[in-house]
């Protein structure tokens, strides 16, 4: 870590509310990505007969824990439970339901409200919601964070070309650039996943197709700017090839611009997958999703659980990203010294 | 009688070591004091502290007191300050460029300061300000006081700064470098305005420059500062001429002098370059079609032999640095360029980036042509990663080593980062830069004048000993007479776009032919 950099993270730092979000996002991170072990419907680890199991990793039939089938085993099942109990133990997740467990022993008819059994209490499949926030984060984030560096290399790349080759390229592209931006996106993206069938990659596809110009102009006018720099004019008069100027030299002058914009772009990809969830023309039915969530919410107004845990968690995510932003653009700021 | 006391005056900036120490002088009614010195040695930060327009409180004076008329000034209230800047004492700076609001006439901007302090009405003000305007000697006063500052030039950007001053007729002007700026030409001009108003209206100036020769010229008293203190002070034809103290005697030596290195007899042409014609588009039609169009270069030709220092003269916008960056093919340019022998016209790609390793570029503003965050050593060995894959990392080094030792800077400086140069050190990077390829031809762009005057001697005589050792040609682009004729051979003065007049050093100097020439001579000599 060099000078600026020191400098930098600690201006991020001074940023409290900015630093503590940032804390509190990385936690998230790292719990929901744990999300197979803290909400599931298999036990985290089972001692029977003297042999140690881990069923989150292997399956095993039930023969193996003395039951009678061949097929994989159901530990929410009270007869499996009992067999295990018989020669062993077994620790369940503290969310002992997967995003698509369905609990049949319900009090109420689903959804039903929140319990010592259901936290959040369950949809109206009778799913827990504790269950389906934390996985539906997990989707919401890692979908993000792929779509948000994924649209930052096409975005910078575009940017880069279009600022340090300018004329005619620039040009071109900018007329190009202002046509696909004022295609009605919502409608493009309704269009095309009821043309493909809808999944992760293919919604990341079609959500890409969109929010890839989104550093374009930043990064454009930082090249713009800086190819005219006389260490870039140098390292061209030198014979340097014009890739390597243009990410050697010119780019790190952009990266701030563009290290700026990304919790920005990433809270902008939350919303968005989220928006396509909502509207039924997100991930595949029955996938845990924040978008689903508000969804049911919606249909489900007698059970306000559904839309009051949706509303916390997305509200809550987007608010950290905004808190991030704001002090990564502080601590890149550097009017913002004394 | 005492206009301005300064006594034991100290700035410092927050816990920082002090900038300005002790430092003392008066200025009398209608005199002229010269604070001379290098560039950190603490005269703007004095000249601030008397208007009270440092960064207070993380400035502060630790000792010291400014008194004008006999009233104190450091803790003065804001009220007294007010009174005192905009009627007893007024500054001009050095960027003329940036000191005026280029959304605002010219003649609000100068008017302000008589409504806002004199209570004028706007009627009586414009009156004032075309008085104003005919006095500093701008063309056309009464038809220009609606143009925007961007309408005029710099000479007569600063013209207008100067009315600007001299609203309120104060008793106290502080011009802090107020030529730097400006081409040699207009620079003579605007210090013959500055001392004849002096005498016309009485002021004193503070006068803050680095320039030996226009100190002489404007002040009859002249304090030489250095490291935030006077070292020596006294009558300008004292100081100038005998002085005491060892660094004004280096300051006094380093004004370029000696005579170039001659190239062998029988060299053969490097670069010939013929009918060069570079233009820029200023307005178009809709469809492309140039309206209006500005001939930066217009048609010349120039020879450069092998081993030869030739130097290219003019004023800015004369298009010198165009031509220099057309002969390397950094700029498009029309007509016929012939590099040892190829014709490199209309060479691209590849074959180009090839011919680069024997001409290179130094640029004239060292602190934005080093990339700020490569190493010393990232930094020069980047022509040597393209062109010369065939060396190993070992060879790469010693080849890196040299170059710096040839620019003499020490090794140990490879793995530091630019921010921590100075100016000087910073351009010997730069030709160390361009020195590692061994080229044939360095265009060097202005290299000395954003340098202090005892780093601009070093620099020329280091110039003039790598040309002796590696038999370079030099393109030596300036405007200022004094460096060229202490380096180069052949020389080309240009004007307009056109070479108005060429020939050999000791001769040009002598008998110059054009009008142009001698004017560019005489502000360069007669000072």
């Amino acid at each position: 870590m060099n000078e600026r950099t020191r400098e930098r993270w600690r201006k991020f730092k001074a940023n409290k509310r900015g630093y503590y979000a940032f804390v509190l996002f990385c936690f998230i991170l790292v719990f929901v990505l744990a999300a197979d072990f803290i909400a599931n419907d298999k036990p985290l680890i089972v001692r029977y007969d003297g042999q140690w199991y881990f069923p989150i990793f292997k399956e095993y039939p039930e023969t193996v824990f003395g039951g009678s089938f061949k097929t994989q085993a159901d530990y929410r099942d009270p007869y499996v439970q009992k067999k295990i109990n018989e020669k062993g133990f077994y620790v369940m997740p503290p969310v002992p339901y997967r995003y698509d467990t369905i609990n049949y022993n319900l009090p109420s008819a689903a959804p039903s409200a929140p319990s010592a059994e259901n936290w959040l209490g369950t949809d109206d499949l009778g799913r827990d919601v504790l269950a389906r926030l934390i996985y539906g984060l997990r989707s919401s984030l890692l979908f993000g964070l792929i779509l948000t560096v994924v649209s930052s290399v096409f975005g910078v790349f575009a940017g880069a070309v279009q600022g340090y080759f300018g004329g005619k390229i620039d040009l071109f592209a900018q007329r190009f650039l202002e046509i696909w931006a004022s295609l009605p996106q919502l409608f493009v993206l309704i269009i095309v996943s009821s043309i493909i069938a809808p999944g992760f990659w293919t919604l990341l596809f079609v959500l890409l197709l969109f929010s890839w110009t989104a550093l374009v102009p930043v990064v454009r006018a930082e090249f713009l700017r800086a190819r005219n720099f006389d260490y870039v004019r140098a390292a061209y008069a030198l014979g340097v090839p014009d890739f390597v100027i243009m990410f050697k030299h010119v780019f790190p002058n952009a990266m701030v611009a563009t290290l700026t914009y990304l919790p920005f772009i990433l809270s902008g990809a939350v919303v968005s997958l989220t928006a396509l969830d909502f509207l039924g023309f997100g991930l595949p039915p029955g996938s845990p999703s924040l978008g689903d969530l508000v969804r049911q919410g919606k249909e489900n107004l007698q059970a306000p659980w559904l839309a009051a845990s949706a509303f916390v968690a997305l509200a809550f995510l987007l608010t950290v990203l905004v808190f991030i932003g704001e002090a990564v653009r502080d601590a890149f700021d550097p009017r913002k010294n004394k | 009688m005492t206009l301005l006391s300064v006594q034991n005056l100290s700035v410092r900036f927050g816990p920082n070591p002090p900038v300005v120490d002790g430092v003392s002088f008066q200025i009398a009614k209608g005199e002229t004091l010269a604070l001379v010195g290098e560039s950190g040695s603490g005269k703007s930060v004095t000249a601030l502290s008397i208007m009270q327009l440092l960064d207070y409180p993380y400035a502060s004076h630790p000792s010291g007191s400014i008194k004008f008329n006999g009233r104190e000034l450091i803790g003065a209230s804001e009220y007294v300050l007010r009174d005192f800047r905009g009627n007893r004492a007024a500054m001009i700076f050095q960027e003329p460029m940036t000191s005026l609001n280029p959304l605002h006439t010219i003649e609000k901007q100068v008017a302000e300061t008589m409504i806002l302090h004199a209570g004028m009405t706007k009627d009586d003000a414009t009156e004032q300000v075309k008085e104003l305007l005919e006095l500093v000697g701008l063309r056309d006063a009464d038809r220009r006081l609606n143009a925007l500052p961007h309408e005029l030039s710099g000479g007569e950007r600063q013209r207008v700064m100067i009315a600007m001053a001299l609203a309120n007729k104060p008793d106290l002007l502080i011009a802090d470098e107020p030529t730097t700026a400006l081409d040699v030409t207009v620079q003579a001009q605007i210090l013959n305005l500055l001392s004849s108003l002096q005498k016309k209206l009485g002021l004193a100036v503070l006068f803050i420059s680095h320039d030996l020769d226009v100190v002489a010229r404007v002040a009859s008293r002249v304090c030489v500062m250095k490291d935030g203190r006077i070292v020596e002070s006294g009558s300008s034809e004292t100081v100038l001429k005998n002085p005491s103290h060892a660094y004004t005697k280096m300051l006094v030596a380093s004004k370029p002098s000696g005579i170039p290195v001659g190239s062998a007899k029988n060299a053969s042409d490097l670069v010939r370059a013929e009918n060069v014609k570079v233009s820029f588009v200023l307005k178009k039609t809709f469809f492309g079609q140039a309206l209006s169009v500005l001939n930066a270069v217009d048609g010349v030709d120039l020879k450069i032999k092998e081993g030869q220092a030739v130097g290219l003269v003019g004023e800015s916008g004369s298009g010198k640095s165009t031509l220099g960056f057309s002969l390397l093919k950094l700029q498009k340019a029309g007509g016929k360029i012939i590099f040892n022998g190829t014709d490199i016209t209309g060479l691209k790609g590849e074959k180009l980036r090839r011919l680069r390793t024997q001409m290179q570029i130094v640029f004239q503003d060292p602190y934005s042509s080093l990339s700020p965050r490569l190493t010393v050593e990232q930094i020069i060995a980047e022509g040597l990663n393209v062109h010369r894959r065939d060396l190993t990392a070992d060879q790469k080094k010693a080849l890196i080593e040299q170059a710096v030792k040839d620019v003499g800077l020490s090794t140990d400086i490879l793995n530091r980062y630019p921010n921590m140069f100075s100016g000087g050190q910073r351009q010997r990077i730069a030709l160390a830069r361009a020195l590692v390829l061994k080229p044939r031809l360095i265009v060097l762009d202005e290299p000395t004048s954003a340098l202090d005057v005892t780093v601009q001697a070093q620099m020329i005589e280091l110039l003039k000993n790598l040309q002796k050792q590696y038999k370079m040609a030099y393109l030596f682009i300036s405007h200022d007479m004094r460096v060229v004729k202490a380096l180069a051979e052949y020389i080309y003065v240009m004007k307009d776009g056109r070479i108005v007049e060429s020939g050999k050093n000791p001769d040009l100097f002598e008998t110059p032919q054009q009008p142009y020439t001698r004017q560019l001579m005489a502000a360069a000599f007669d000072f």
